[in-house]
């Protein structure tokens, strides 16, 4: 406390700042590269929205390196958003890019559901790829944890309003 | 006949650090080497070779975790 400054009294809550998640990952670009060459479409689209794969066109190489950032992408929001279980589908994790370049994770579906039940209300990107590898990281931003039972004790236990990830939310693409 | 086929999925797709043949039904997929995209390609190569497709609540890391849960699942999916 700084000298001479007078005592603010809050309540506890009032002095929480909003609860951070984050999730980091790394994939072989050459991974990517092998599944295209063997599974090809049914790779795609087991893991890559029509958006992600329309965002990858381009050579070979940088096809499988967007593709391998995409996938990184996928994965560190499964860990930001503390799914010890989920693993898919992966079409329910999307990473949209804007004119601009810039890139936003859309959740659909498993995804959407389970961030909305943590109280997780918006993610954040980031994607890089150097030499053989791929990572990305993405940071997610939730209520804290009086805000959740605040919120849980006024619904009786029923999801809270106002939680939905980015504010949109659209049904599963593909699988 | 199915843990063969399941095995041979996994020494072709799995990216295991450890031999196929060392690991038990039991033994923990991701412990042995296998990332999650290497997952994705165990699965796949599951569906071609039992000509299924695994419905979105099969959809778990549990799912591929090993031998033994691969066997349970194929099998709830009468493969």
């Amino acid at each position: 406390m700084i000298a001479g400054a007078k005592a603010i009294h809050r309540a506890p809550e009032a002095v929480l700042s909003p609860r951070l998640t984050v999730g980091v990952d790394t994939v072989r670009i050459s991974e990517v590269t092998e599944s295209l060459a063997r599974f090809g479409k049914k790779y795609l689209d087991a893991v890559f929205t029509p958006h992600e794969q329309a965002s990858c066109a381009g050579s070979a190489e940088a096809r499988a390196r967007g593709l391998a950032a995409r996938f990184a992408a996928k994965e560190a929001t499964f860990k930001a958003l503390r799914s010890a279980d989920l693993a898919g589908p992966w079409t329910a994790i999307e990473v949209r890019r804007d004119t601009g370049g810039f890139t936003d994770i859309l959740l659909h579906g498993r995804a959407a559901e389970h961030a909305r039940r943590s109280g997780l209300r918006d993610l954040s990107v980031s994607m890089t790829h150097d030499g053989e590898l791929a990572t990305a990281i993405v940071v997610a931003v939730g209520d804290t944890v009086s805000d959740r039972l605040t919120q849980f004790g006024a619904s009786s236990g029923a999801i809270a309003p106002g939680t939905i990830v980015a504010g949109r939310e659209q049904p599963c693409p593909n699988r | 006949m199915s843990e063969q086929v399941i095995r041979q999925v996994l020494a072709e797709h799995a990216h295991l650090s450890t031999s196929i043949e060392q690991l038990a039904d039991s033994s923990d997929l991701y412990e042995a080497g296998m990332t999650s995209h290497a997952s994705v390609n165990v699965m796949l190569g599951l569906e071609d070779a039992f000509d299924i497709e695994f419905p979105e609540r099969l959809l778990r890391k549990s799912t591929f975790a090993s031998i033994a849960n691969i066997q349970a699942a194929l099998a709830e999916l009468d493969a």
